[in-house]
């Protein structure tokens, strides 16, 4: 698939408009609230960065129309912050699933005191479901949760036998390239297995260490390290739309900026160089 | 300057060994958590006493070193044990990462990865990558 380069010009223009619907005062609150008086100083000099302000592109100045008005869901919507850009960008209702309870009462106060048409709920992809569908949701947002359900296929299957009718994705995929010389192949997923030194604070499904929430919050003794090693499943670009052709999803848009994903996180040095995030905007009708 | 960085470091004093039931009644011990020039002192003075030592500080290079160390430590007498919890970055907690700290005991001068209990008066140190928002999943809106 051709990438194309959003350039700094084209950031800080993005970044302008994220600021006019989120302005900076209110995202600081934002942060205080969510994360506590130990955030005050990244509060204090708080400004967005580039990969939030492509994904903010990717994912809401693109499909502005398929959030306005609309009923919204967000699977690992995090701390929250997406859902809440997607009521300040007009959204009738936005429901979030979280599996981590770390910064959600934060969230859910900060929701309350803007009035936001906000729901946040604890819960895997597994529970989502039942909830989307109790809401009407029109779309669905899954962003950068590709590699870490293990059935994403199963899900995205899941899916097509609701009644949503358009998906927002942030995949993190891998070029076909290496399989050009190959002929009738679907595509290939890559197997990552890491251990949960991570990044989504403790959150790690596969593991056996689990408290009574299915997290692994216990820092003791017990824990053994090769009993969390748990593995991502990168799709390749091809293996992806193909996923999303079976399940009967068109696909509207398909995009994928050049990101140099090193430069974002130190987490990323050693995997391949062709993987990077794709969106695709899709729809089940 | 790469970031005015905010951490906490919690802990527990342990001044009983509940396993072996042979130690007990160890002397509660001073920790001092420290990084560049900045650093906080804390002295225990009972047994299972949580604390959360907070520090705000300067960052200007890329490569840190956090360190927690026994301090004012005299020969002859059994101080008691640290426990780390979890560490804090702007109120987040980092999570498994902690894990890569490496605790340095001086009773025997060996070098333990992983550890994060403090068995014997020592020195734990963690590397981290600033600005932690950026290099760390999970802190805060990154």
């Amino acid at each position: 698939m051709a990438e194309f380069v959003l350039d700094k010009k084209e950031i800080a223009n993005i970044k302008k408009e994220f600021y006019k619907v989120c302005p900076l005062d209110f995202i600081k609150e934002m942060i205080l609230t969510i994360y506590g008086e130990e955030s005050q100083t990244y509060a204090e000099r708080f400004e967005i960065s580039d990969m939030i302000a492509i994904e903010y592109k990717m994912v809401i100045l693109d499909n502005e129309h398929l959030i306005q008005n609309k009923n919204v869901g967000d699977v690992g919507c995090a701390s929250g912050l997406w859902p809440i850009l997607f009521a300040l960008h007009g959204a009738k209702s936005v429901i979030g699933i979280e599996p981590r309870p770390l910064y959600m009462q934060g969230a859910k106060k900060f929701i309350q005191k803007h009035n936001l048409p906000v729901i946040l709920h604890l819960g895997d992809h597994n529970a989502s479901l039942p909830i989307l569908q109790r809401n009407n949701t029109d779309t669905l947002v899954l962003m950068a949760v590709d590699d870490l359900i293990p059935d994403f296929a199963d899900f995205l299957h899941n899916c097509s036998n609701t009644e949503i009718e358009n998906y927002i994705l942030q995949c993190a995929t891998v070029s076909d390239d290496c399989m050009k010389n190959t002929k009738n192949n679907a595509g290939f997923t890559m197997h990552q297995e890491a251990h949960n030194t991570c990044l989504r604070s403790g959150f790690n499904p596969y593991t056996k260490i689990m408290d009574e929430n299915g997290f692994q919050s216990k820092l003791d003794d017990s824990f053994d390290l090769a009993n969390t090693a748990y593995t991502k499943n990168y799709k390749s670009e091809n293996y992806l739309q193909y996923i999303l052709k079976q399940n009967k999803f068109r696909i509207i848009s398909n995009k994928k900026p050049k990101l140099n994903l090193s430069e974002f996180s130190i987490f990323r040095h050693y995997l391949h160089n062709s993987l990077s995030y794709q969106w695709l905007t899709v729809s089940s009708k | 300057m790469l970031e005015l960085l905010t951490l906490s470091l919690q802990c527990r004093c342990e001044t009983f060994d509940g396993v072996n039931e042979l130690v007990s009644n160890k002397v509660p011990q001073c920790i001092e958590l420290s990084i560049n020039s900045n650093s906080k002192v804390h002295q225990f003075t009972k047994n299972q006493e949580e604390v959360s030592i907070k520090l705000t500080t300067e960052i200007y290079k890329k490569e840190n070193t956090l360190s927690l160390k026994y301090k004012n430590v005299q020969q002859g007498i059994n101080y008691g044990n640290t426990r780390i919890l979890s560490l804090r970055f702007y109120g987040c907690d980092i999570g498994l990462p902690v894990y890569d700290g490496i605790f340095t005991s001086w009773h025997d001068m060996k070098s333990y990865p992983s550890c994060l209990y403090m068995g014997y008066p020592g020195e734990w140190n963690m590397r981290f990558i600033s600005p932690v928002a950026k290099n760390y999943g999970g802190i805060c809106f990154g």
